[in-house]
């Protein structure tokens, strides 16, 4: 077991040397004048030199691959061009927000499809319920985020005035954790939180109702209804077997979807990496570009680790080697 | 099918032909109400994208003048302007007909894209295993950690905003699952009796590969070049949303992008409402066919009659 | 509480106590099915899978239900459990004791499965639920009836191991450790757990080695011995029903075609069928006399979706008639034994013929 988990470790650094050296191909080779790109413009002659040697952007393709590698290795992405700090000083605040909205949206999308899955997977084949469900959950898997997040926020916030239009709210005067719990910051949170939920189930569902749906005629789904154990309890057999190809599928989707949170980011004003990401892109403020999206992919990485291991724990028949 | 293997059941070294094979994939979808929903609205989808260019009242990004000579703008709809128009003062339905354009064409041309390249990766891994399958293979697993949209932001912003480079982006992107869906009905697709016959008999790979495992596994193709098509139509959408569209045409996103950061959202619905509608009704057509073609093509989900 | 005891009772053990005196006074069933007919509806028509059948298990008997495959003994079986798949349809009369389970809904049936019959399934590879532990699994069926505490359920669950002969630690264990023996082992100790009244196995053995097979066998004999529960034995294995059963159906394309005392059965059969099946089966010779020819019955079961108009075993009978093949033969009583065939009365000379094996290859050349 601790073999296995090191031996992923090792593949995720791998993976995500690899991110990095995309990333450094993206930055420094795609555009025709590398230096413009990591290099604030109308810097004298001098000052561009110094900043050329100490980044690292002397020498040959080679030689920079190693410097950038260095600096990355110390954690070192540079200073942003717009807020003339450090990336990391910019990012930081912002990724605890991030992960505000993804973390409860991906679980509870997750459980939500899953729930609803299992009762769509469970209803009459051929039914109305089953036909409805299939179709509905298709459509809204069909609405770009973006669509979700205007409509959310015409209804609920312009139109009804429900909740807040943009932001986070105001803090005031409190720091650190408690920011987060106060019940300005929650009425914040609400629309786009159930952007992410509406955005991240239907597939989730789609995807529960097939598994509950091919194991619902297997031999064991049999043997528990003869046991004469209540309807809802044969229906979480079946539902608990298919959570293990969800968990498999959830690999590729959480890269979609951490990737999806970045228009809704936009959309509510939230202030995310992603929303950074697309700032820094749009002022051509490379640095914190190269940093956000570093950020994200590492994330992406974490999230495919951690559904490793919750695989691990959700099917017995998985060894660890 | 045991009896196949006996003596005088002549098995299908011929191989599959093409064109029966791409039949029946059509006859299946064709089979499901909602997924026949689909096949209509994409095909109206596609007339109209086709028409735009005559249909639509007037160019899409010509400003509009009241009589009193000022500009047109945000005018609710009326007989001249069906859809109102834009604060820029552009007609919005000139707008959204010339959207259906750019949706279809990056949608379909990047799909095919995307086939092709999944298809060669996905043939060539499963056909051939060994080293050449462990490479591509981990090559796709890099891949597969690349967030999508944040890489797209990035290349997009890197390389110049235009459909070209946005439907070079989405192939990029997008082959990766492809290949491994592909991979693996490759791989059943080798194991097969016949197979192994025509390898037997002398066949080259080249020939094995186009005449039974191409036609075999046209079905897998088919069903990801159309979810393909959905993937793309959102990723173009989501990018011209954030600003990252290619300014010199109009497409859906774009024109949300326009009305969300001008702050319409709410009093222009007319403005809002009509790309915001095709888009979902685009995206969720492709995935109700692609849904239907996974139901009829797993045998595990089929309704047993 | 007796204090001549040594140990001190815990209330864990006294709940277990209770339960298992509770589970002891369960009677063993009495089941009559009379004239079950079930047919699948599909597409191209009614599958009729089985076709008014009746059949008696008194209390603390085994009944062995035998035929070759695609016959309708499972069918029989899935349908007393209520675990027909939807739209089937079904007629005729379950009654255990006394009272009809057929057609009731599964919130119905929860009162009367694994409290008054239990399931043996036939493929104990995949009967097993993969990601619980088998004790669980057997928890889950105690707790679902019984108002016990989960120690008590776990308690109870390793003195059915026990009685299985497997180790109680084996219960932590999932599945796919186990080999297929010790799978149907623990099927058969989870078919125990409430102590029903009424055992259904199908077909235990099937997906075993011939040793496995005996194994299992003697092991469920043994338990029948023991706990004198009422049981239904499905196999195609004509020898294993002469070992355990007191009494026999032999079914044909979803018809009984004989049924009786299960040495009058197989030692003086009535039907032809019954006297190929007979042949169908390997004996070890005995010392001095010849070896006996294994004889297959040739041909196959006929479709159900147009069964034959007259006797459904005519096609491959060496003794049809043209009345055979016009008319369907009603069910004739001979003492403790029935048999569905027009000449019961030629059965002794039919035996005789019957175990010639060129009476069934002439058959074979003719079709």
């Amino acid at each position: 077991m601790r073999a296995y988990i090191l031996r992923r470790l090792a593949q995720s650094v791998l993976v995500v040397w690899a991110v990095t050296t995309i990333m450094f191909f993206m930055f420094r080779v795609m555009p025709a004048d590398p230096t413009a790109m990591l290099l604030e413009r109308g810097l004298s002659e001098q000052a561009r030199e110094k900043l050329l040697q100490e980044w690292g952007l002397t020498g040959t393709l080679w030689d920079q691959y190693i410097a950038y590698l260095a600096n990355i290795l110390q954690g070192d992405f540079g200073n942003s061009f717009l807020y003339r700090k450090p990336v990391w000083d910019v990012l930081t605040p912002l990724i605890i927000n991030t992960l505000w909205i993804a973390v409860p949206g991906l679980l509870l999308g997750a459980a939500l499809g899953a729930v609803l899955g299992t009762a769509v997977g469970w209803a009459r084949r051929g039914g109305k319920l089953e036909r409805m469900g299939i179709f509905l959950a298709t459509v809204i898997r069909g609405v770009p985020n973006f669509v979700i997040g205007i409509a959310l926020l015409t209804i609920f916030s312009s139109t009804l005035g429900w909740f807040p239009e943009f932001g986070m709210g105001d803090p005031g005067d409190r720091t650190g954790f408690a920011r987060y719990f106060t019940l300005e910051f929650l009425h914040h949170l609400a629309l786009p939180l159930i952007a992410v939920i509406i955005y991240f189930m239907p597939e989730n569902l789609l995807l529960m109702r097939s598994g509950v749906v091919e194991n619902r005629t297997e031999d064991y789904i049999e043997l528990v209804r003869a046991k004469g154990v209540p309807q809802s309890r044969v229906a979480w057999h079946a539902a608990r077997n298919s959570m293990l190809p969800l968990i498999t599928w959830l690999f590729p989707a959480l890269a979609e979807t951490i990737a999806g949170i970045v228009v809704i980011e936009i959309v509510f004003s939230w202030p995310g990496v992603g929303r950074e990401l697309v700032f820094a892109v749009s002022r051509q403020d490379y640095p914190l570009a190269q940093a956000a999206f570093f950020l994200l992919a590492v994330m992406i990485v974490l999230a495919n680790l951690a559904a490793d291991l919750v695989y691990g724990k959700l099917d017995p028949r998985v060894v660890y080697k | 099918m045991t009896q196949a293997n006996s003596t005088n059941e002549p098995v299908a070294i011929k191989g599959r032909s093409w064109l029966s094979a791409v039949g029946q994939s059509l006859r299946l979808v064709a089979g499901d109400s909602f997924a026949l929903a689909g096949l209509t609205i994409l095909f109206a989808f596609i007339v109209i994208a086709i028409l735009a260019p005559y249909i639509s009242p007037y160019e899409p990004f010509k400003a509009m003048m009241t009589e009193t000579g000022r500009l047109n703008r945000l005018s609710p709809p009326t007989s001249a302007h069906l859809l109102g128009t834009t604060s820029f003062g552009n007609d919005v339905l000139s707008q959204f007909l010339h959207g259906f354009r750019i949706a279809l064409l990056v949608g379909l041309v990047a799909a095919v894209a995307v086939g092709f390249i999944s298809t060669v990766v996905g043939v060539i891994s499963g056909y051939f295993g060994g080293y050449v399958d462990d490479i591509l293979m981990r090559i796709t697993d890099i891949a597969l950690s690349i967030p999508t949209l944040p890489f797209a932001i990035v290349a997009v912003a890197l390389l110049g905003p235009s459909v070209e480079n946005i439907i070079l982006v989405i192939t990029i992107l997008f082959w990766r699952n492809g290949a491994r869906i592909i991979r693996s009905a490759v791989l059943t697709e080798r194991e097969r009796v016949y197979v192994k016959w025509a390898r037997a008999a002398g066949a080259s790979h080249f020939q094995i590969i186009m005449r039974h495992i191409l036609p075999n596994i046209v079905r897998v193709i088919f069903l990801w070049v159309t979810m393909s098509v959905a993937f793309a139509v959102l990723t173009e959408a989501s990018l011209s949303f954030l600003g990252l569209g290619d300014p010199t045409v109009v497409s859906w996103g774009q024109m949300l992008n326009t009305a969300f950061s001008s702050g319409n959202l709410r009093t222009a619905w007319w403005w809002v409402i009509p790309p915001s509608v095709a888009l979902v009704m685009l995206v969720s057509s492709l995935y109700l066919i692609g849904r239907a073609y996974e139901e009829q093509t797993n045998p595990r989900l089929r309704v047993r009659k | 509480m007796n204090f001549t005891t040594f140990e001190k009772p815990g209330r864990k053990s006294t709940e277990l106590a209770k339960l298992n005196d509770r589970l002891a006074a369960k009677p063993a069933a009495h089941l009559q099915v009379q004239n079950l007919s079930v047919g699948y509806s599909i597409a191209r028509g009614i599958f009729q899978a089985v076709d008014d059948v009746s059949f008696e298990v008194k209390p603390g008997t085994n009944l062995g239900l035998v035929g070759e495959s695609g016959c309708g003994k499972s069918t029989v079986i899935k349908a007393i459990m209520g675990l027909q798949p939807d739209g089937t349809r079904i007629s005729g009369l379950a009654l255990l004791n006394g009272e009809n389970i057929l057609g009731l809904s599964d919130r119905e049936l929860q009162a009367i499965r694994w409290v008054k019959v239990a399931l043996i399934t036939q493929s104990a590879m995949n009967s097993l639920d993969p990601v619980y532990s088998i004790g669980d699994q057997i928890v889950e069926a105690i707790r679902s009836h019984e108002n016990v505490s989960n120690a008590t359920a776990w308690a109870r669950a390793e003195e059915l191991f026990a009685l299985v002969g497997m180790p109680a630690a084996r219960l932590y264990e999932f599945p796919h450790q186990f080999s297929g023996g010790m799978r149907q082992r623990a099927v058969i100790a989870m078919a125990l757990a409430l102590n029903a009244g009424m055992l259904l196995a199908d077909e235990p053995t099937t997906a075993l080695d011939p040793i496995m097979q005996s194994q299992i066998m003697q092991r469920i004999r043994g338990i029948h011995e023991h706990m004198r529960r009422s049981m239904i034995l499905v196999t195609h294995d004509i020898a294993v029903v002469a070992e355990t059963c007191e009494n026999t159906v032999v079914m044909y394309a979803g018809k009984v075609a004989e049924k009786g005392p299960t040495e009058d059965v197989l030692e003086r059969p009535l039907h032809p069928y019954t006297m190929g099946l007979k042949n169908a089966f390997p004996r070890l010779p005995v010392r001095g006399e010849p070896r006996q020819p294994l004889i297959s019955i040739p041909g196959v079961v006929p479709n159900l979706f147009h069964p034959p108009k007259g006797c459904r075993f005519a096609g491959r009978c060496p003794f049809a008639t043209e009345r055979c093949h016009n008319d369907p033969p009603a069910l004739v009583s001979e003492g403790m034994q029935a048999a569905a065939c027009h000449y019961i009365d030629r059965a002794s000379e039919f035996r005789e013929a019957a175990s010639r094996p060129e009476t069934w290859r002439r058959m074979g050349s003719a079709a």
